[in-house]
């Protein structure tokens, strides 16, 4: 289940949970610090991969490892990984980072001015596709290597500061693969274009919304030769209905006739499949 | 802005306002200075930091015998190495980091330490307030505003001060009004002593 928004990830855990008549998952699940990868096409050769940070109850230090599959070089700016701070929070932090080259890990540490809260993009760092990238070797994941912490600066009863990086590296999802798929691109030919429209309004007539996430595990189901469930969100909400059609259609008749576009339609992202 | 900016530049060339009791400090964080550098800074919370992250991928191993190992990628110097593990592990106030690690909870510990050496609103720590660090808030303040956050100044002494010593009316965000009341507190100041 690829989670590119908590938010999203918890509405579509709460629709089922609710027929299921219990929320007490969704309560522990929400409560679980969680850290994941997600992956973003910078150009032909370079890859975003954002390290996303979920329901700490602050943040106030910590040193993590990523680790990436075989599918990914890590890009270096001398001697550490290349790296950009996100804008929104990562000026408050002290920043060190690391590679292991021989395992393909980053060691991400970092200190911020004083403990805050924050869920979304703690850093990003780069990868380049190495020769014998498939989608199920281009993932990454947490690892848990002795010294590594994940702490708000609370202590418990006994003094000593609480690691949640434990819990985290529990709840985090693991990714089993990542499929890279041109936005819009329902019917998986490698194109955009007025089929796709078609597929969608197929696959969501009679105002049907599906969910992304909802359906990824069996996405074929709705649409067959799509590369994964996240190609025929064309605005990439989350969800796939009607809009999604109308945005295919607006870049389709906007490349046709040569006028620019600056939607989502389009673009080549990566959809990240993760083990709940 | 451009105004405040314009005033800044004026300002910076009147003479700065002692505000010496800040720098005394019941730590003698002399032993800090983990770089030799001569004085205890942001630079040294980031040296621990960075012992951290080698140790993490073992281009630091720290031997049982007291020893080390260094890769040909670990930057800190032997000095460096060895005088953060004589003073790197350090405790909190309350004495509760005693985990035997150095880890970047000491570096925050550090960084609390070093928050407490200079007055709010002396961001190039020079134990005065004046004009040029309004001028250092606004251009911390430009910077975030205009996107230009990379790597190169997320490492820079200029962004951990502002970020440590800015805010100065304490609204939790460092930009042109701290600026401004820095400038403020300044003149003031200034016109106090003219009296």
């Amino acid at each position: 289940m690829r989670k590119p928004n908590f938010k999203k990830f918890v509405s579509s855990i709460m629709a089922a949970s609710v027929v299921a008549g219990s929320i007490s998952a969704i309560n522990s699940l929400a409560a679980s610090p969680q850290i994941y990868v997600d992956f973003s096409r910078v150009d032909s050769t370079t890859y975003r991969a954002d390290f996303v940070l979920e329901n700490m109850p602050s943040i106030h230090s910590g040193g993590i490892h990523i680790e990436f599959g075989e599918g990914w070089d890590i890009v270096m700016s001398g001697t550490k990984p290349k790296y950009t701070p996100n804008a929104e929070f990562g000026t408050q932090m002290t920043v060190q980072r690391s590679v292991d080259l021989i395992n393909n890990r980053i060691f991400f540490a970092f200190t911020i001015d004083s403990a805050i809260e924050y869920e979304g993009v703690i850093a990003s760092f780069y990868v380049t596709p190495t020769s014998v990238k498939t989608p199920e070797n281009s993932t990454a994941h947490l690892v848990l290597v002795d010294g590594d912490i994940l702490c708000t600066g609370e202590k418990d009863a006994d003094g000593n500061y609480i690691d949640f990086l434990p819990d985290a590296i529990e709840s985090s999802p693991v990714m089993l693969k990542a499929n890279q798929f041109i936005v819009g691109d329902a019917d998986g030919n490698g194109s955009v274009n007025s089929l796709d429209a078609s597929e969608v309004l197929g696959a969501t007539s009679g105002g049907t919304s599906l969910v992304v996430d909802t359906i990824a595990p069996f996405h074929t189901d709705y649409f067959p030769k799509a590369i994964c469930a996240g190609a025929p969100d064309a605005n990439q909400d989350g969800y796939i209905n009607s809009t999604d059609a109308d945005d295919i259609l607006d870049y389709y008749s906007a490349v046709a006739v040569g006028n620019t576009y600056s939607g989502n339609v389009g673009k080549i992202d990566v959809y990240e499949t993760f083990q709940n | 802005m451009k105004k405040l900016l314009s005033l800044a530049s004026a300002l910076v060339l009147c003479s700065a306002m002692p505000i010496n009791a800040f720098a005394e400090s019941a730590i003698d964080t002399f032993v800090y200075d983990f770089n030799g550098d001569g004085v205890f800074n942001w630079y040294d919370c980031h040296a621990v930091l960075e012992f951290y992250t080698y140790t993490g991928v073992e281009d630091l191993i720290l031997n049982d015998d007291g020893t080390y190992t260094l890769s040909d990628k670990c930057d800190l110097s032997e000095t460096e190495i060895e005088s953060i593990l004589k003073y790197g592990n350090i405790t909190d106030p309350e004495g509760l980091d005693e985990d035997d690690i150095i880890d970047s909870i000491d570096a925050g510990l550090f960084m609390e330490i070093l928050s407490e050496q200079y007055s709010v609103g002396d961001l190039n720590t020079d134990n005065a307030i004046d004009a040029l660090d309004a001028s250092l808030a606004l251009e911390h303040y430009a910077a975030i505003q205009s996107g230009n956050v990379d790597a190169e100044y997320m490492d820079s002494l200029e962004r951990a001060n502002a970020h440590l010593f800015g805010d100065f009316n304490g609204d939790g965000n460092v930009n042109s009004l701290d600026a401004s009341d820095i400038l403020a507190h300044y003149a003031n100041a200034q016109t106090a002593l003219a009296e």
